[in-house]
């Protein structure tokens, strides 16, 4: 798969910084989870505890 | 290999092929598709392509409906070209709720372990129940996560407040970008935590002051809203970056003053529970685009020819790995909508017209021809102060509008019998229309001006050949009877 990725990026010519700042496509996502996944409060202590684990 | 313009088809094939699909790997996938230009609008029909492969060899090899018909043995991927989107799953029926509703363990995948139950809302009919898979849960979590990774970054993860949707059974669990607070408005206790949960500012290493996003159903997001107002609360002064709302028509009006209210976009989302996602309404062209995982098809009413521009059913598929207990491959959402092919991105373009059964349409000169979309009556009639909405929330006592994101009272029928054909549009007034019959009339006059200038429909032009006739009558409070819960 991570071939694939690497395929896919040469060919656009994007860079991963590039596409990782980009703060509307991360609403995009956060907008999608958000309202597909109605998030329920065990799926926000584990982010929590995920976001803790992280740092 | 060297020729980009051949990458969407290597990766089309491989990923078709492969074992296992990596959820990171997907996300970063269709997160390249997204970019603007050729090449990346070639790759999303790739990832559509493979991941319909995907999708439907699990479906015939693991679901006794789809095992059971021959369509699906039949399809396969054409062979060293990328063929078309619109014939992509050209040839393989179209599933519709009734159908799926009368044998749902049919369509129930025996390779995967029950996690959750949801159902529709029933709003429009029979609550379809929607399987959803441990496996299936565990993909889209992973998938999310990567997906909305870039938030998480710059060392402060945001607060965001979520109204649940209590109305589709166990909610699907994926983890949030930041925190996740969540809250109701639905009594008067709920409300008070939101309002206050919304409004505090907090304290906590890690995460932004206060919160950011602020999600939910419009009827909800609304009431909140209004409540804000009403105790003399600016909304503005919360510092949200984003609202979104789902669950129901957000009408421009309401849009419109969200968006003034909170001083931030408003992104509205068209969901259903069946599939996985759904689209976000584009801030560039205001249309619906659908999310990149979705393959979405607009083919004409009656039949499976498809549309390239105009009005047409929506019909879904939600591919494997997102759904892998019961797929739903061309699932006809019941939804009219608008189809543009108005080149703002690859994705399919659509506004919502409404349920399919609830449009108005009359046969002329062996045609059909569109009279009347509920949702372009939804919107003229959310603009009118004067009309009657449903009293959705009569039970939470310290609202004092508590209309806010109710649907209008209003009742559409065509009189065959009549010579020529009587479209007959009946919206109910707050207060009597004799008392005010100068207003009454401007209402009636708007209403009417804005159903023969709806896009898509034939309605002036039937009235000026004498085919139909328009009649808006503003009748009085109570005169109605109670609206669907769904447009």
């Amino acid at each position: 798969m991570h071939d694939l990725v690497a395929v896919a990026e040469r060919a656009i010519g994007e860079s991963k910084a590039q596409l990782d700042n980009d703060q509307s496509r991360a609403l995009a996502a956060q907008v999608t989870a958000e309202i597909v996944a109605e998030v329920s409060a065990e799926a926000s202590a584990r982010a929590l505890e995920e976001g803790l684990q992280r740092r | 290999m060297d020729d980009p313009a051949l990458m969407p088809l290597q990766v089309r094939d491989r990923l078709a092929r492969m074992a296992r699909v990596d959820p990171g790997g997907l996300a970063r996938l269709f997160s390249l598709s997204s970019l603007e230009g050729d090449l990346p609008a070639r790759l999303l029909h790739a990832l559509h392509a493979a991941l319909a492969h995907r999708t439907i060899a699990h479906a015939r090899a693991n679901v006794p409906w789809y095992r059971e018909h021959p369509e699906y043995s039949r399809w396969a991927l054409p062979e060293g070209y990328p063929g078309r989107p619109s014939e992509l799953l050209a040839g393989l029926p179209v599933l519709d709720r009734t159908l799926v509703a009368a044998a749902p363990a049919r369509f129930a995948a025996e390779d995967t372990a029950l996690g959750a139950l949801g159902h529709t809302s029933g709003s429009t009919g029979t609550p379809l129940p929607v399987r959803r898979s441990v496996e299936e849960a565990e993909f889209t979590a992973a998938y999310f996560a990567h997906l909305s990774e870039p938030l998480a970054r710059g060392g402060r993860r945001p607060i965001s407040l979520n109204l649940p949707n209590a109305y589709h059974g166990t909610p699907l669990r994926l983890p949030a970008p930041g925190l996740s607070l969540s809250s109701g408005v639905t009594d008067d206790l709920l409300l008070a935590e939101t309002a206050r949960a919304v409004t505090a500012r907090y304290d906590l290493p890690g995460y932004g002051t206060h919160v950011e996003y602020l999600s939910g159903l419009v009827n909800h997001v609304l009431l909140l809203t209004g409540h804000l107002l009403e105790q003399g609360s600016d909304p503005g002064a919360v510092g949200l970056r984003g609202v979104s709302v789902a669950g129901g028509t957000a009408a421009p009006h309401w849009r419109r003053f969200l968006r003034a209210a909170w001083g931030c976009p408003v992104t509205d989302r068209f969901t259903l529970t069946e599939v996985v996602g759904g689209a976000s309404r584009c801030r560039r062209c205001d249309l619906f685009h659908l999310d990149p995982h979705v393959f979405g098809e607009v083919l004409e009413p009656g039949s499976s020819a498809p549309v390239a521009e105009g009005p047409g059913r929506l019909v879904l598929t939600a591919f494997h790995p997102f759904v892998q207990m019961q797929p739903m491959v061309r699932y006809d959402t019941g939804d009219l909508v608008m189809r543009f092919d108005n080149g703002c991105g690859p994705a399919l373009a659509f506004e919502f017209l409404g349920k399919h059964g609830r449009a108005v349409s009359l046969e002329h000169r062996g045609r059909r021809r569109w009279l009347l979309f509920p949702a372009e009556l939804n919107a003229v009639l959310a603009e009118l102060p004067d009309v009657r909405a449903v009293e959705w929330a009569s039970n939470v006592r310290s609202v004092h509008d508590r209309t806010l994101g109710g649907l209008p009272y209003a009742r559409v029928r065509l009189d065959a019998s009549c010579r020529p054909p009587e479209l007959l549009v009946e919206v109910e007034l707050r207060y009597g229309p004799h008392f005010h019959s100068a207003r009454a009339e401007e209402v009636g006059a708007r209403v009417a001006g804005r159903l023969r200038a709806s896009a898509g429909t034939a309605l002036a032009e039937l009235e000026a050949g004498g085919a139909v006739r328009l009649r808006v009558a503003c009748v009085p409070p109570g005169s109605l009877p109670e609206p669907a819960l769904k447009l």
